[in-house]
């Protein structure tokens, strides 16, 4: 604790101000459909050169967190994700954006952000050497049962047809194998098409399925003088104290998954976000409201997408292990600094860690200031007409989806995402099952195949000796059981209850 | 076409992918020495995903097929697919001739196929768009737009 408090302490007043510069730019660049967290560190890495050591990292962090956030801003006015990890926003807050309740969709977010990303900073802040010391138990038989219960989430994102939202599930899947196997290396499923030996990524699909077709039904609408409820935002709607401690059970949930997902390498904010969604959709009070505009659900994605935020700088910084790009860009800006990220950093350098939790709890609370500059600037692009509106939109998500990788093949994979997007739209088939297959496909096939690997085939049998897996494996069973189970009683309640007034 | 039968059509074509998916995995291209046996070939978990493909898109025709006759949905499926049309247009006119040079004419076409009536300010709108985003990607975020064979 004395080296927290003179960590906060030593923390100069130009450290303070890139923080905020940093959080800003990185709510902009997330609010702007396909940019992002990696898009954002990219732009300003060359600044980081000019500053000391804590103000770099305090700028990149700011922009780390202002980023997934920002997402949520577009989510909520034009039913577009500006990041992947937004996606499950928009299920819920642009229904209430629909509402006139834009304001308030806005402030839940917010709050759940600033939360769930300040519990995983303290939560580091005291227990880091014991949570870097748990992600280096987990194994592949681990991160394999891991990544099926972030999958299972599938079977709760399509409570109203099972078997559409699986198969939209396997199609997510299939999109994740296209390319090099990352074992053999052979490629798979390009045709021989040359551009598609680097597979398949998720920002042009995320842009395209939601945000390219989102413009496509709103063409359909138009062309069919459909009366739509305009969206208006006249500010943030910060929810009361006593709003938020009645949702304080989501809310501490959903930031422990986000925790969790975030401490190991190779997950992240997206995967986490839909998890924590999947898991209020089944649990919550109000799950028949999921789809109409619930605050839970707007609650549950960006606690847990934001949490994820120290989560990650766990492995990146104590064990020097990236968890995605993101945090892989930041650890090379760190190591051109002279901070070496590894198990030695802790002990020889700790004040160079707490300062980076104490920078990243500083950004979170700088959300709120930050989202209210951004929405205000946003939701004077809500009065454009709609014609020329939908165009810029589409643009803009063309250039996002461009500008991951600067490869023209995701111009067309966004098009065909779109597509495909409108076309399961019209049939009914959920979206967000796709992306959770595509995040969570290459990380399960490789732990499964490692996994075989290691047991020589014979998983079952070694399964005991994996107590944590073991554990999550049944969890998947209990969470998918349950609820089955429940409707299967009250079904049987009813009809004894029928019978006995028939009597 | 009434929904229903548009649905089976749908469900019997994502079966019909499916099987040709799966038939690919048989291939000849995929018989190498690098390919395991058994789990740990590189071809045994896309069998497994295709497999779980064919039977969900069985199912759901056979769902299809329950769907009363009489269903209908509202969709104006001509000028959505006109809309995708233009927006292919658009990526065929950049890889020629760059970014500039294809958004503004798409902005203008799809304003004005949007029904808007101002063609003076559809005009403008299409400048000024695109010229703002490119600004914005490639000299603000240093993101270098295609700038098509005659380097627009």
């Amino acid at each position: 604790m004395d080296i927290v408090l003179a960590t906060f302490q030593e923390m100069s007043w130009v450290t303070l101000l890139t923080v905020f510069l940093g959080t800003l730019f990185g709510v902009i660049l997330g609010a702007l459909p396909g940019l992002g967290s990696i898009v954002g560190i990219s732009v300003v890495i060359p600044f980081t050169f000019t500053l000391d050591s804590p103000s770099a990292i305090a700028l990149l962090l700011g922009v780390y967190a202002g980023s997934i956030y920002g997402g949520s801003i577009s989510s909520v006015l034009i039913n577009t994700p500006g990041t992947p990890q937004s996606a499950c926003t928009a299920f819920e807050g642009y229904p209430m954006a629909q509402q006139g309740k834009a304001g308030e969709a806005i402030g839940w977010a917010t709050m759940a952000s600033v939360l769930g990303g300040c519990f995983s900073c303290l939560l580091f802040i005291v227990f880091a050497p014991q949570l870097a010391s748990a992600s280096s138990k987990f194994g592949a038989m681990e991160l394999t049962a891991l990544v099926l219960l972030g999958m299972s989430s599938i079977c709760t994102l399509s409570a109203e047809s099972k078997i559409k939202g699986i198969f939209s599930g396997l199609v997510g899947l299939m999109c994740a194998i296209v390319g090099q196997d990352p074992m053999t290396g052979e490629v798979r499923f390009t045709f021989d098409f040359y551009p598609l030996m680097s597979g398949i990524t998720l920002i042009p699909i995320v842009v395209g399925a939601f945000a390219i077709a989102e413009v496509l039904a709103r063409v359909d609408a138009i062309t069919r003088t459909e009366q739509t409820n305009p969206i208006s935002c006249a500010g943030m709607v910060l929810p009361s104290l006593s709003q938020l401690l009645h949702r304080w059970k989501i809310l501490l949930k959903s930031s422990f998954i986000g925790v969790i997902i975030g401490i190991l390498p190779g997950a992240g904010s997206t995967a986490a976000a839909f998890i924590s969604y999947g898991e209020a959709k089944r649990s919550s009070e109000n799950r028949d409201n999921f789809g109409k505009g619930e605050p839970d659900g707007i609650i549950a994605a960006e606690a847990s997408n934001n949490a994820v935020t120290g989560g990650a700088l766990v492995p990146a910084m104590a064990l020097g292990l990236p968890g995605d790009a993101v945090t892989a860009v930041m650890l090379a800006t760190l190591i051109l600094h002279g901070v070496v990220p590894g198990v030695r950093l802790m002990q020889e350098s700790p004040t160079i860690v707490y300062s980076a939790f104490i920078t990243l709890f500083v950004a979170n609370i700088l959300l709120i200031p930050c989202g209210m500059l951004v929405m205000r600037g946003f939701s004077q692009l809500l009065r454009i007409p709609e014609p020329l509106f939908l165009p810029f939109i589409y643009l803009i998500c063309l250039l996002g989806a461009y500008s991951s990788r600067g490869n023209s093949l995701d111009f067309y994979l966004a098009i065909i995402a779109g597509a495909v997007g409108i076309v399961f739209r019209y049939f009914s088939i959920p979206v967000a099952p796709l992306v959770i297959g595509l995040v969570l496909g290459a990380p399960f096939e490789y732990s499964l195949r490692q996994s075989f690997i290691v047991t020589e085939g014979n998983i079952m049998g070694e399964l005991i000796e994996h107590p944590i897996a073991v554990f999550l494996l049944a969890l998947t069973v209990v969470i998918q059981v349950l609820p089955w189970i429940s409707s299967m009683r009250a079904r049987h309640r009813q009809k004894a209850a029928q019978k006995q007034s028939q009597s | 076409m009434s929904y229903k039968y548009q649905e089976v059509v749908f469900s019997l074509l994502m079966l019909g992918v499916g099987v040709f998916l799966l038939a690919h995995t048989f291939s000849d291209q995929y018989q190498t020495l690098l390919s395991g046996d058994g789990v740990l070939s590189p071809m045994f978990y896309p069998r497994v995903i295709l497999a779980g493909w064919c039977v969900l898109s069985v199912a759901m025709t056979v769902q299809a097929l329950k769907l009363p006759a009489t269903l209908v949905k509202a969709f104006n499926v001509r000028q959505v697919v006109c809309a995708l049309l233009l927006m292919v247009a658009m990526l065929i006119l950049l890889a020629c001739f760059g970014f500039l040079v294809a958004a503004i004419p798409f902005v203008f076409g799809f304003a004005l196929f949007l029904g808007y009536k101002n063609k003076l300010v559809a005009a403008i709108a299409a400048v000024i768009i695109p010229v703002l985003l490119y600004v914005l990607f490639d000299k603000g975020l240093g993101i270098i737009l295609p700038a098509g064979v005659w380097h627009f």
